[in-house]
């Protein structure tokens, strides 16, 4: 009979041995295994995003008909205004192409849209995440851009067979270049602080002491287009605060994100097109 | 098949289960900036109701289920769990297991545990932590309701699922 006390012991050093061995398991091993144990949960979160679209389409069904034809009423209108500014778009980018080649400036590299459904969004103090669905199947590659009408979304942190993880910009250690609108000198945005029953919200770094910002008054930060992730333009937040930091040479400040990051449905993720393959995007400016 | 293999078969179809409705009720609550953290009901049930190492196969694999969707060092969740799965092992014997208020409550504490562990390996990655303190507490309180409320009802899946699996302990295994 072996004594109690290594029968007590027992759980403790399969803890520690298991531990040990798992430090000395081979990287590629760990990685076919996550990549395995996260296929497998996939499907779970495609089914629950078909039965949430289920659900609206049985709420959208139970709208009158004249509810209905108001709706498309709307529709037809918002339709008429984006033709209106697509072609609009198509002249200025016409006109950007020529003066481009009158004076000898290289193409900018340009991107393909890749819209894409959310199926799960999951934020936490440590990490602010979203699965998509579309991933390898339509070739997303890790650390694309990703978008929405709002602004940045963050970059593909990891892509799977047919979904894509994104890693959001209010996540802590998340950081860009950013410019406030009118301005060119750059600064540094850091995702942060995520209150509980709060919107996301990041900070600004090494901001110029001459800008002023306050919650009435707030400064409109766009991606800079430095470090190459993110083409230049992009909504970013708000610079809702800033304040000299201890070396009197810039300010740091506070950085209201747009709430509806919290509530994505739909995202776009930028793919970089190789040179000959299209236009450059042109992002609409604020 | 043999016993054990069906045990560790049924349990973990059980936590996958709870992971994906966890999983969806966190989409839910996502626009309050709240996430729940049930990491020690994917434990206790195991723990209490089959043999050691059934229960550590079912914490691991549980936990790499976890690390395989989380920004975290892979065997992260993983080793935590088996940790939990360790203690909860070792303090069984003197435990009333077959009384659901204490299996809850030992699903109160291991959660309790792996949070406080979780909280300790991921802090540094955290820029703010005075203020994301508040947060995690928030977190750590509703997950806790939220655990006792639901904790009932996953033990007896949990056995169902073991007796459906004709792997449920007899009385005088215990």
């Amino acid at each position: 009979m072996r004594p109690q006390r290594f029968d007590q012991a027992k759980p403790f050093l399969t803890l520690a041995l298991v531990a040990l061995a798992w430090l000395f398991v081979p990287a590629v091993a760990k990685r076919f295994l996550r990549a395995s144990f996260y296929e497998i949960q996939a499907p779970v979160e495609v089914t629950a995003d078909r039965v949430r679209a289920l659900q609206e389409f049985w709420v959208l069904k139970t709208h009158t008909n004249n509810e209905l034809i108001a709706a498309g009423r709307e529709t037809a209108a918002a339709l008429a205004r984006y033709e209106l500014w697509a072609q609009q778009q198509e002249q200025l980018a016409a006109e950007n192409a020529r003066l481009n080649s009158l004076l000898s400036v290289p193409p900018l590299p340009g991107w393909r849209y890749e819209h894409a459904r959310v199926l799960q969004r999951d934020f936490t103090a440590w990490w602010q995440q979203i699965v998509i669905f579309k991933g390898r199947n339509y070739q997303i590659p890790v650390g694309a851009p990703v978008v929405f009408a709002g602004g940045v979304v963050g970059r593909v942190r990891e892509v799977g067979a047919y979904t894509s993880v994104v890693e959001l910009i209010s996540s802590p250690g998340v950081r860009l270049a950013a410019f406030v609108v009118g301005d060119t000198r750059p600064m540094v945005y850091q995702g942060g602080e995520n209150p509980a029953f709060g919107s996301a919200r990041g900070q600004a770094e090494n901001v110029p002491v001459d800008v002023v910002a306050t919650p009435a008054a707030p400064c409109r930060l766009i991606t800079s287009g430095l470090g190459g992730v993110y083409p230049p333009g992009l909504p970013v937040g708000e610079l809702v605060s800033a304040e000299l930091g201890a070396d009197g040479l810039f300010k740091t400040g506070e950085v209201r994100l747009n709430p509806l990051l919290a509530r994505l449905q739909e995202v776009s993720v930028l793919v970089r097109l190789a040179p000959e393959e299209g236009m450059a995007l042109t992002p609409a400016l604020p | 098949m043999t016993r054990r293999r069906r045990q560790i078969l049924a349990l973990l179809l059980g936590n996958y289960l709870l992971i994906a409705v966890t999983s969806q009720v966190n989409h839910a609550f996502s626009p309050w900036q709240l996430r729940l953290s049930l990491g020690g009901l994917l434990v206790a049930p195991a723990t209490l109701s089959v043999g050691f190492r059934a229960g550590a196969t079912v914490a691991f694999l549980t936990g790499l289920l976890l690390d395989a969707t989380a920004p975290v060092w892979f065997g992260t969740h993983a080793l935590l769990l088996l940790a939990a799965h360790a203690v909860l092992y070792s303090q069984r014997s003197g435990l009333a297991r077959e009384e659901t208020v204490v299996a809850v409550v030992a699903a109160l504490l291991a959660n309790l545990g792996i949070w406080l562990a979780l909280a300790f390996f991921l802090g540094a990655s955290l820029s703010l932590p005075g203020s994301a303190a508040v947060r995690l507490l928030a977190e750590l309180g509703c997950s806790q309701i939220v655990l006792a409320l639901i904790g009932p009802w996953f033990f007896s899946l949990q056995v169902r699922l073991l007796t459906m699996a004709g792997a449920k302990l007899r009385p005088d295994e215990f």
